[in-house]
Parts: structure tokens; sequence; C-alpha cells
């Protein structure tokens, strides 16, 4: 509660970047690469052209889809790890509709992406269900339903929706072209994918900030119990949260594979849902940073395509670099904890000293 | 177990520090200071909490320590009664300035005067006219964990006050989360504002019925910490539209707090106000025309000005026709607020008495169990 | 890792004395090298990586870009086609991607850069005309070599049970399972003398080429269970070593198994006592002489499906796909294998003899008749005697 921050608190939350960066250089230079020709490779991978310009936004949209999608979760106090099941069960259910359902064309995409945001929904609504009925923690849920949409992505893949030459492993027969989002100037980015993206982000924001529900949502996160006193139905908004944060994982998953694949594919996802959970983790749930640490995530592990192919490094550093980051933050982020920390150290050590 | 002895303390070495009560804990913490060799003991507030007859036992092991022991004891209390019957001496702090003090005894007047330069006047009670009957208990049983209540029969009018007496743990609590919708009924009927009809009774029925509850963990049960008081408003607020008219709520917020006298702002973050102001706010937030007022240890840790303000709020909710149900460790306070006063034992009403008919003594033995 | 490293020196070294001096230059060459697993797996994609520096080694001035554990569950970032991107931007004229899951987005990128030459490993868009013309598939053949391992298994097996970690169920794993089956069978048969329907053969599928944890079974897992059910010899199907690791664990416990690893010809490496030998990709020489020709600029369009070099299956300049006895292989049994790969070679015996059913029983390859290319090449399910799903 001091009146003015200390020019250590203000600059706080910069150390931990720099830190990451410091550890990541360091790595750099005991494997025998110029650090700057590295970040210059990663820099260029990310901008060094439009087609990779596009590349990151095309990676950044179901990215930030999720991420938007967990703000709501987070606020409600629920770690919603089961978001990589409902980004997989959004891919399914767009690939539902692409691969059996022919439409007009102008009916055929919304409703791919609607089925894909109900997919998502319905996955993250069973581990809220499981929660509130059941009483089982949304973490050990989600993580049992992430799997069981794993399994069936595979099932469907090897059986009843292989290609018809027979089975490689590897996807679905590829949508037709008419099921497929347009893509922008020959790259993997739908323009509408991130124009509804951007939406839907300002729609969380929008409600986080402003609405009745969000302030509900809020009060449940901090404080389920009063919350629930002070006549919050608690039940209904938390799974109201999860079905939004699920609806958007799902148009994730839905983008994922009518723009940047061409069909259903093992491992849809890859872990854009636990990348998301490290976003907002990393910006520290806060609205303004996520879809900031959002594009930051996707640039560097773009970058980190052509790092890997200029230098030869392994291409796990954009991996590593955002991993400590994160860990950077998770453990020196909070200026006042930090600073209990280390006075409980000094006062520890000063008795001990004392006490000769 | 030796030192416990010396104490009288029971304090049973094998149990579980999550099932201890209160009492037994504080008897632990002092054991434990006790046995470390300590020889300063401060006590904030020990007797928040803890039965009358934990009470007892406390004050009669701190004469001990301090004539017998020769140790120093400090007790932070705002209980006049505690402060005359324990100390020699008394420090009279007020908003964080040092004003004076007094040898005990003295005259609880002189204490209060330094406390709050005026002694503000205890209002007198009215008493309740009308009869028709808002909460009728048949038989009610509720089962906990830990205890079972034993069927209960019972009727509060409009604009009544029942007092629900007993040692911690002693079927009271039970009881009034049964009426707040909070815990189950086991066994028996409940009727309110004599609707016959068996209702699926939880809390949010009874909120709809126009019952509020105030539980004794304001931050814990009650407001948000890390909600602002504006926040809190725009919360209980009927939903009109799906956002928030913040211009508006924030305005209902400051007129409430001038109403009910809240130090803080619209801006203030609800865990940053003292607890007589979180408890000035709660009541500044319950609806306007309550049937039912059901509070677990309404003053609990508050000076006298709060809570003589609490029962004037109280009083004019009354006054309209609202009962009031309400829990105290604080004997004196049971004995004068109420109208009628159940006291419980050992998960038993075992009586119900007119307060006009008795006094804070014969209460406590009352509830040690003397029906 | 230090014997990693000898190992290592004397193939470099083997490989530098066979092959003398190379005449082509391959001044200002770059080519690329996508690889599906990390490029030191001691299996599948550390073979095309090595197989990727012996063209370096022999084609002077030739520079290798690579890129490794390109698939959406490490790398849900990264796409074919943008790796493409990036080495065509560094100047490669010359890309293999070695893996059928970039079968069909090769193809795709193929289209975009007419000018670039693509080789995609164990695809078969150039034989069927799906891919441009740019675009090539090589394949090992690599069907004998693992009836060899079979061969190899049924000859020391004392519980009759084999045991095969599959990865995924395509034509081409499908084909590689039942060639070892009938290797077995055929050994069990002619030199132990036993009713080869007596022999048990179960193969069970991960899921994927290696481990994804969560995604596919876990090879550890399913390699255990195997060993714990009565199977004494495992095979391995999938690109990784966890068959031979579980079983070099188990004999080092005194339990007597083997195993027979796959892909890479230093995989009995990691457990030499009980490695009965190694059926292994050796894409050196074939893709020096796709590097040479792409240098040289006298490429064209072609479906290579190279078999081994018969007069000595473990030379390394010339095979492209070969067999390597273990230090595991009894003596005796190593004298019957070899009569075996002689039979193989002089064309007396071959795999694919009919009579053959499928798994479901119906025939397929009729008695007195071989499988052809495409038979074999398309085989549609396990053939009848194994244990194990076929789709």
């Amino acid at each position: 509660m001091s009146a003015k921050p200390s020019f250590l608190q203000r600059i706080w939350p910069l150390l931990p970047g720099l830190a990451a960066l410091l550890i990541t250089t360091l790595l750099l230079v005991v494997m025998g690469t110029d650090p700057i020709d590295a970040y210059l490779a990663m820099w260029q991978g990310a901008f060094g052209s439009s087609a990779r310009i596009y590349s990151v936004l095309a990676f950044l949209v179901p990215l930030l889809l999720a991420a938007s999608g967990l703000l709501l979760t987070f606020k409600a106090g629920l770690w919603n790890i089961g978001i990589e099941g409902q980004i997989i069960m959004g891919a399914i259910a767009a690939s539902w509709v692409a691969l059996r359902v022919q439409l007009p064309a102008g009916l055929q995409i919304p409703l791919e992406l609607l089925a894909a945001m109900a997919g998502g929904a319905v996955w993250a609504l069973l581990a809220g269900v499981l929660k509130t009925r059941g009483g089982v923690h949304e973490i050990f849920g989600g993580l049992a339903l992430n799997n069981l949409a794993i399994l069936f992505t595979n099932y469907l893949i090897a059986g009843p929706w292989q290609p018809p030459e027979g089975g490689s492993f590897r996807g679905t027969q590829p949508f037709g072209a008419h099921a497929l989002l347009p893509l922008f100037d020959n790259s993997r980015l739908s323009l509408l994918s991130l124009a509804l993206a951007v939406l839907a982000f300002a729609g969380v924001a929008l409600l986080l900030t402003n609405s009745h529900w969000g302030l509900r949502l809020k009060a449940l996160g901090q404080n389920a119990r009063s919350a629930f006193l002070l006549g919050v139905s608690s039940q209904r908004e938390l799974l109201l949260a999860m079905a939004l944060c699920g609806a958007l994982a799902g148009l994730g998953g839905g983008v994922r594979v009518l723009s940047w694949f061409d069909s259903l594919r093992q491992s849809i996802s890859g872990g854009i849902g636990y990348l998301a959970l490290m976003v907002v983790l990393l910006a520290g749930f806060r609205l303004v940073l996520t879809p900031l640490v959002a594009f930051f995530f996707s640039a560097v592990l773009n970058g980190s395509i052509t790092l890997q192919l200029r230098t030869q490094l392994h291409s796990a550093l954009g991996d590593i670099l955002t991993g400590v980051l994160v860990l950077l933050v998770l453990l020196f982020g909070n200026y006042t904890r930090v600073q209990r920390v280390v006075l409980r150290a000094a006062q520890a050590a000063r008795r001990r000293l004392s006490d000769g | 177990m030796q030192l416990a002895q010396r104490y009288g303390f029971e304090v049973d070495p094998h149990e579980r520090i999550d099932d201890l009560s209160m009492g037994e804990r504080q008897q632990l913490e002092l054991l434990r200071l006790l046995a470390g060799g300590a020889h300063v003991l401060i006590l904030d507030e020990p007797t928040t909490g803890i039965s009358a007859e934990q009470k007892e036992l406390l004050f009669d092991s701190m004469r001990t320590l301090a004539r017998e022991e020769g140790k120093t004891l400090i007790l932070v209390s705002h209980k006049l009664d505690e402060v005359q019957e324990l100390c020699d001496y008394a420090y009279v702090l007020r908003k964080g300035r040092h004003v004076g003090g007094r040898s005990l005894p003295c005259p609880n007047p002189e204490l209060v005067a330094l406390m709050f330069e005026q002694l503000p006047p205890r209002p007198a009670r009215r008493n309740t006219t009308q009869t028709e009957t808002v909460l009728e208990l048949q038989a009610v049983s509720v089962r906990s964990t830990r205890l079972e209540l034993e069927p209960v029969s019972l009727q509060v009018q409009a604009g009544q006050v029942l007092g629900l007496a007993g040692l911690e743990g002693s079927g009271q609590e039970l009881l009034l989360r049964a009426c707040a919708g909070l815990l189950p009924l086991a066994a028996g009927r409940l009727q309110l504002n004599g609707t016959s009809a068996q209702l699926h009774w939880d809390y949010p029925t009874a909120r709809r019925h126009g019952v509020a509850y105030l539980a004794a963990g304001r931050l814990e049960e009650g407001l948000v910490a890390g909600l602002t008081l504006t926040e809190h408003m725009a919360l209980v607020n009927k939903a009109h539209g799906l956002l928030v008219d913040w211009a508006h709520s924030r305005q209902q917020a400051a007129e409430h707090i001038t109403t009910y006298q809240v130090v803080g702002q619209p801006e203030s973050y609800i865990e940053n106000l003292s607890g007589g102001n979180q408890q000035r706010f709660l009541f500044a937030m319950l609806p306007k025309d309550l049937t039912l007022i059901l509070m677990e240890h309404p003053t609990r840790g508050l000076d006298i000005r709060s809570t003589d303000w609490i029962w004037e709020q109280l009083d004019a909710r009354r006054s309209t026709g609202t009962a009031i149900i309400f829990i105290s460790a604080d004997l004196d306070e049971v004995a004068a607020r109420s109208d009628q006063i159940a006291v419980f034992s050992g998960g038993r009403l075992v009586r119900t008495v007119a307060a006009a008919q008795t006094d804070a003594d014969e209460l406590g033995h009352l509830i040690g169990g003397a029906a | 890792m230090h014997k990693k490293g000898i190992l290592f020196v004397a193939l470099v070294a083997l490989l530098l004395a066979a092959c003398g001096s190379g005449g082509a230059s391959g001044e200002g060459f770059t080519f690329g090298m996508i690889l599906v697993g990390p490029q030191n797996d001691h299996g599948w994609s550390q073979a095309h990586y090595e197989g990727g520096q012996y063209v370096v080694e022999h084609l002077p001035g030739a520079e290798m870009i690579v890129f490794d554990l390109l698939n959406p569950a490490d790398k849900p970032e990264a796409t074919l086609e943008g790796v493409v991107d990036e080495m065509v931007a560094q100047g490669a004229t010359l890309i293999f991607t070695t893996s059928d899951e970039f079968e069909e987005d090769t193809t795709t990128v193929a289209a975009k850069y007419p000018d670039v030459t693509f080789v995609n490993i164990s695809g078969d868009d150039a034989l069927t005309g799906e891919g441009p013309a740019n675009l090539s598939n090589v394949m090992g053949r690599m069907e004998e070599m693992k009836a060899i391992a079979g061969c190899a298994a049924a000859l020391t097996t004392q519980t009759g049970q084999l045991g095969y970690v599959g990865p995924l169920i395509n034509h081409e794993t499908l084909r590689l399972t039942a060639s070892a089956y009938l290797g077995a069978r055929h050994c069990y048969e002619t030199y132990r003398g036993e009713d080869p329907d007596d022999l048990e053969f179960t193969v069970s599928w991960i899921g994927f080429w290696f481990n994804i944890p969560g995604v596919t079974s876990d090879p550890t897992e399913v390699t255990s269970s195997f060993l714990d059910t009565g199977v004494d010899v495992v095979l391995s199907g999938i690109d990784t070593t966890e068959a031979i690791n579980v079983a070099g664990q188990r004999a080092a416990a005194d339990h007597a198994v083997w195993a027979v690893p796959y892909d890479y010809l230093g995989a009995c490496e990691n457990a030499p006592s009980i490695c009965l030998g190694v059926p292994f990709f050796n894409w050196g020489p074939d893709y020096l002489a796709v590097a040479t020709a792409v240098a040289e600029g006298r490429w064209s369009q072609s479906w290579l499906w190279n078999g081994p070099n018969w007069d000595d299956l473990s030379d390394l300049s010339s095979t492209s796909v070969g067999w390597l006895n273990g230090p595991g292989l009894s003596a005796e049994a190593a004298a019957n294998l070899a009569d075996y790969i002689s039979k193989l070679a002089s064309g007396e015996v071959a795999v694919w003899a009919g009579p053959i059913n499928l798994q479901d029983g119906s025939a397929y390859i009729a008695a007195g008749a071989v499988g052809s290319d495409e038979q074999i090449w398309y085989l549609p399910q396990l053939v009848e005697g194994m244990q194990g799903p076929s789709q």
C-alpha cells in the first residue's frame, strides 16, 4: 500500500522478459551461435515477408480465440485445461459439416463455423457439468476429455472418415473447395477468421468490463460463496462461461481444419489450447495484454522455424524462450509477492544471525 | 499435557486441528506459546468466537498467569465488561491515537466517553404489536456431518426478534442456515408467511421470498474481496439489459455511503474497509422490503457505536414488520436485543424464553445444559 | 554417447573408403531434408538424415538444410509449405520430404515451385500420375528384409510367440508387417521343423510413427505387455527404438527375450546382446544419385522402389535396404538365416509365394503364384494367421 511505486516496482514487469532473453541468449552462445544472427533470423522468420506475416496471423487466429475464451473461464475462477479438447471437438464438428453436408455457397461456411462452436461448447459443457454435478475438478475432467477428443479424432481418421483410397493415418480426405474458408493471397490466412477472432476478443473484453454477466463471473471467481449469497447463480454462470469459452475454442478448431489444413488431421490442435493457457498466464489475465502476448507467441514460434533452418539449431528454441518467459513471470512477475518473500528470507537470516 | 492440566484446558492431543473448536484451538495456541517460554502474551480479541465456558477458563488461566506466575498480559478488546473483569489498567486508543487511560475497575461510561467523545444513547426497544406469523417451523431437524439437530418447532411473528443462544456448535447455526435454505431439512416443514404448500426450500427460493442472510464471516460469506463498492452495487442490482450502467451504480454506492455512514469511496475495494464499515455496507445492500433477516454474529468485532447503529437499522426494519433471527455469542446482546430467546445445547432446543424475563446469567446456565 | 560417436566415425570412414572420389561437383548446390521425427532417433528419421550426410560427403560443395520434427503435434505452427518456402529462399533446388505424412502437401508445394525438384519418400504420386513433373518418389524395397527379420525371430523364439510393434495402419505398414510374418512362418517350418500354424504372431499398432504422449499408445508399454504375455521376440515397425530398449532392460534382469529393431543401421547399439539384427534403410546411394542428377541438370521424374544388393546386404555404397546380423543371433540361427537369405537372393524362395489368404480368409495370392509388385504394394489387410487389427 505504499503511495508511490518505486523505480524497481515500476520496471518490474519488464524484468522477467529481460531475464528470459538473457537466458536464451546465453543458451545461443553456449551452442556456438551468434545471438544477433539468431534473433535476426527469428525476426525475419516472423516478419521478413508478407507471406511470413500472413503465417503469423493465421496461427494467431485459433490462439487468440482460445485465449479470449480462457479469459472468461479464468475470470470465473475455472482452470479450463480442457480447452485443447474443445478446439479438437470444434475441428471435428466443422469437419463433419464439411464432409457430410452440402449446402448453397452462402450457407456452407457459416454452418461449418456454427457447428465448430457448438462442438467446442458441448465438450466444454461436459467438463462443466462434471464439475457442477459430479464434483470432478475441471482440470481432471478437462484432461480426460482432451484425451477422449484425441482418441475420437484417431478413430474418425482411421475409420469412418478415412479417404476412399484407404487409410493413411494422417487425416481425412480433403474437403471440397466450397467447404474451405477463402484464403488470402496464397497463404493459410483466412481474413474472415481473423476478423472473427478480433471480434470475439472485443466481445469478451466488453463482456468482462461492462456487462452484468462479466461482473457476476468476476464475483464468482473472487469468492464463489459470497457471490452465491449475493444472488449469483453459480452453476448457471459457470456453465455459461465454459460453454462460451468452448464455443470460441471450437471456432479456433474449425478455422484450423478449414483454413490452416484442408481436412481433419491427427493432432489437429497440437497443443494450441495449452499454448493459449500460457498466453493468458503470461498476460496475467489482463485484457489488453492478451492479444499482444498471443501475437508475440505466434511470432516467436513462426520465427523459430526460420531460426532452425538458418542456424540448424534445435527448433525448440522458440518453445524454450516462451516457456522460460512464462515460468519467470509466474515466479517473479508479482512484485509485492517477491518483495514479501525477500523480506521474509532477510528476516529469517537476521534471526538466525542474532540467535548465534 | 501437564501444562494443559495446570490451566484446566481440555485439548485432545490426537485430534486433528480441523476438528477442534475455536476455543480449543486458542487453548492449544496458548499452550504452545507457554511451552516456548513466553513471558509477555498479547491477546487480540481472545473471546471472539469461543463459548462462555471456554471464556471463563481462559480468564482463569490468564489471572493465574499474571498473578501467580508473573507474566505480563496485554488484552486488546472492545468488550468493556471483559476489560473491567480482567485488567488492571486500560489504555484507550482512538483513530490511531492514545487518548488516555484508567485504572480498573472504573465506571464503564468513563471508558466509553474516552472511546467515543460522547456516549451513544442506547435506544429503547419497542415492543412488537403485530401478531402475524412470518415463519413457522414444525418439527424441523437438520443434519450436518458433525451434528444432528433434534426436531425444533417454533414461530416467529412479524417484527419480532428471535435470539438464538448456545455454545458454538450446539445446533443454532444449523437451524439458521436451514431457514436460509443453505442446508436441507432432514425432516419437518417450514412455512413462510403462511404459505401452506411445501416449497422446495433453497437459498434462491428464500431470497425470492424476502429472506436475507448475513453470515459471520463478512469477507468469506457476504462480500467479494477484489470488487469495489460500486461493483457490489451493480452486482446486486437487478440487471437491466446486457451492460452495466456504471454511472448509476456509482451514484447508488455514493448515496449508500452517505446514508449508512460508510467510511470509504465508491472506488474502494471492499476488503480495505474496516469490519464495521463492511457490515454497514452489507446492510446497505439489503433489499428494501424484507420478510425475514437471518444473522450470525451481527456485531462480532464491531465497536459500540457500529453495534448500536446496526441495531438501530434493525429496529427500523422491525417496525415495518420484518422479523429477525440472530445468533450471538455475546449473551448480553442476546438478552438485550431479543423478544424471544431460543437456547440450544448439544444439538437440542432446550428452552424458549421471553427476553424480558431473563438475563445473561440465567442464559449462561441454560446454555451449560441446566435445563 | 561415446559408442555412438565411434560408430559414426567408423561409418563415415567406411563411406569414404567405399566411394573414393566422386566425379560430380555440387558447388553451390543446396538441398533440403525434411524429417517427421527427430534427426537423432536411431530410427527412420536418422536414417534419412545420414542419407543426406552421405550426399554432403560425396558431392563436394553440396550443402544440406535440415528441418526435423515436422508434425502437428510437435510443431502446430509449422507447415510443410512454410518450411519449403524458407528452404527455397535459402537456395535449395532439391528437397526430400521423408515421410508418407508429407505426401499430399509435397504434391501441392511441388506445383508451387516447378523449378525445384521434390522427392517424397514412400509416396506413390509419381507412379499414379497425381504428382507434377518435378516430383519423384523413392522407397526402399524393405519387404524381403522384413521377412529376414521375421525369420531371425522365428529361429530364435522359445515360446513360439512373436510380437510386432506397429506404427499406424496403411498399405506400407500392412505389407511390411505381413512380410515379417511370412518370413517367420517359412523359417519356423523349414528350419525349426515346427507346424507354422503354431507360431503366434501378434501386431499392436500404436497409432503413429513414433510415440506422442497422449496421442499414441506408448510403445514402451506395448512392448512390456508383449513380454508380459509370453512373447519372447519383439519386432519393431515404428520409427524409434522403444522395443529394443525395453527388451534390453528385461534381458538385463535375466529374462530370455530378444528384439529386432528397424530402420537404422546402428539401432542394435541400444542393446547389442539381445539384438538379432536390423533391417535397415540406406538412403545414401539413392539420395546421392538423385542429388547428382539434379546438380548436373539431368534429373527426370521417377518412382523408385529400390531393392537390396543381394551380393552383400550390408554394402553401404550400393544397397538401398539391407540386413545386418546382430550379436544376439546364435551361430546356428545365423547359419540358417544365411541359407534363407541365399535362397531369397537366388529366387529359389519368394516371400510372397502363394497360397496366401488375407486375414478375413479371402484368397489373395493363388497357390503356385508369386505376388506382383502391385499386389504387394497395395496389400489391403494383414494375412491369414496374424493376430491384430487390419484397420
